[in-house]
């Protein structure tokens, strides 16, 4: 899987017309009032986003980010809709080893999403993207937090399951994906002065260390002929 | 919750109190604004209001702690030209800014779909959402069901010339 960006690339059907992406972004990011962006990036903050290096201070507005191994979910604001808009966006899958499955990949993932979409760009290279907007007077600092934990949950669940169909990936590449997903989550649930379990302390390891070892399975054990099951209905 | 009750009679687990409004809610609103369109499309459930072939619905769900707001669009018209559905689906998805489109099988339906947090939500904020969806979903969704569900020209032209084969 390859990496992604940022930034929203969504390909419109007016792109002969329009300016750059950049600049629409630029442009965007005038229009949004700068009192709404510090309070939209006080709550990233808290919910563990980082800001992205790849962007230039003058591009405040872009910058976040959410980093995992194959994946980085990138976070901006739009008022395309008319309304000041939270919008996450990822590139899932740059090039596929088998494009032909693409659009029903695609239309299967959008079926069970249960927010945002996923969009198959034919290319070249083919790409699957992942876009979701919500407008921000329906969202607060610990709304936000949740949701976007819920997008995290959401890829893994559904967007993945498309990116495997196009792309083939090794089940072990996929276990370790979502075990850092899963790592992930629990780091951004995980209340930082929370106590320490006492069930992962040593004295509880040092404890089970002195358990005897499972008594290696005889060679009988794998030669005992296994019990059949009665059927019902039949009588002795 | 005691524990001593059967876990198939406790119901449905909830992690919090549940916060927005509720559907009985949903319903009045539309009520208000488009009266003679609003029905229930599953009585407690669903709220609908049908308009010239599509049905838009609302419903409420809970996911992980979150309440959302689940706007739906179906176009009652099905596709005939197959072939063309995925494709031109895809082509909506990438035009298309809040809302996805999908198609659904057995029967094949043309559905946009478009979830939003609902713990804020009231009157204008839900009508507004409402009402932008819909012309979102119109400005792909007329195009898009024209466009699968066109005939063969052939098989139109036969039809409209009372059913006499085309001269070859």
């Amino acid at each position: 899987m390859s990496t992604s960006s940022t930034r929203p690339r969504r390909r419109k059907r007016s792109d002969a017309a329009a300016p750059a992406p950049q600049v629409t972004e630029r442009q965007i990011a005038h229009s949004v009032d700068p009192r709404l962006w510090r309070q939209v990036r006080q709550w990233l903050l808290d919910a563990g986003w980082d800001p992205d290096p790849q962007i230039g201070p003058d591009e405040q507005f872009l910058g976040y980010a959410l980093r995992l191994r194959h994946l980085q979910l990138g976070f901006t604001l739009s008022q395309r809709t008319g309304t000041p808009s939270a919008v996450v966006s990822a590139v899932l899958c740059r090039g596929m080893d088998r494009p032909e499955l693409g659009l029903a990949a695609a239309d299967a993932a959008n079926r069970e999403l249960r927010f945002g979409q996923l969009m198959f760009l034919p290319g070249p290279p083919p790409e699957l993207h992942f876009y979701a907007s919500w407008p921000l007077d329906l969202l607060d600092g610990p709304l936000l937090g949740a949701v976007l934990r819920q997008v995290v949950r959401e890829l893994e669940e559904t967007g993945f399951g498309a990116v495997v169909a196009v792309q083939g990936m090794h089940p072990a590449d996929l276990w370790q994906l979502f075990d850092e997903l899963a790592e992930a989550l629990g780091a951004a649930d995980r209340d930082p002065e929370a106590a320490p379990d006492p069930a992962s302390t040593p004295e509880a390891g040092a404890e089970e260390a002195h358990e005897p070892p499972a008594e290696a399975a005889t060679p009988q054990d794998h030669a005992a002929p296994r019990r059949r099951r009665k059927k019902p209905g039949r009588s002795g | 919750m005691d524990e001593r009750i059967s876990r198939s009679r406790r119901g449905p687990t909830d992690d919090g109190q549940r916060q927005g409004p509720d559907v009985a809610t949903l319903y009045a609103w539309l009520a208000r604004s488009e009266d003679p369109l609003t029905t229930w499309d599953k009585p407690a459930e669903r709220v609908a209001v049908w308009y010239a072939g599509h049905i838009q619905t609302a419903a409420l769900r809970r996911l992980r702690g979150v309440d959302w707001l689940q706007l739906r669009c179906t176009f009652a018209a099905k596709p005939r030209r197959r072939a063309l559905v995925l494709p031109l689906v895809a082509e909506a998805n990438v035009v298309t800014d809040r809302c996805r489109w999908y198609a659904e099988l057995r029967p094949m339906r043309l559905v946009c779909a478009l979830d939003l947090p609902a713990a804020k939500l009231d009157e204008a904020t839900f009508l507004r959402e409402w009402r932008q969806f819909h012309d979102e979903v119109l400005a792909t969704g007329i195009d898009l069901t024209l466009r699968t569900r066109a005939e063969r020209w052939k098989d139109l032209v036969v039809a409209k010339s009372g059913g006499e084969p085309l001269a070859q």
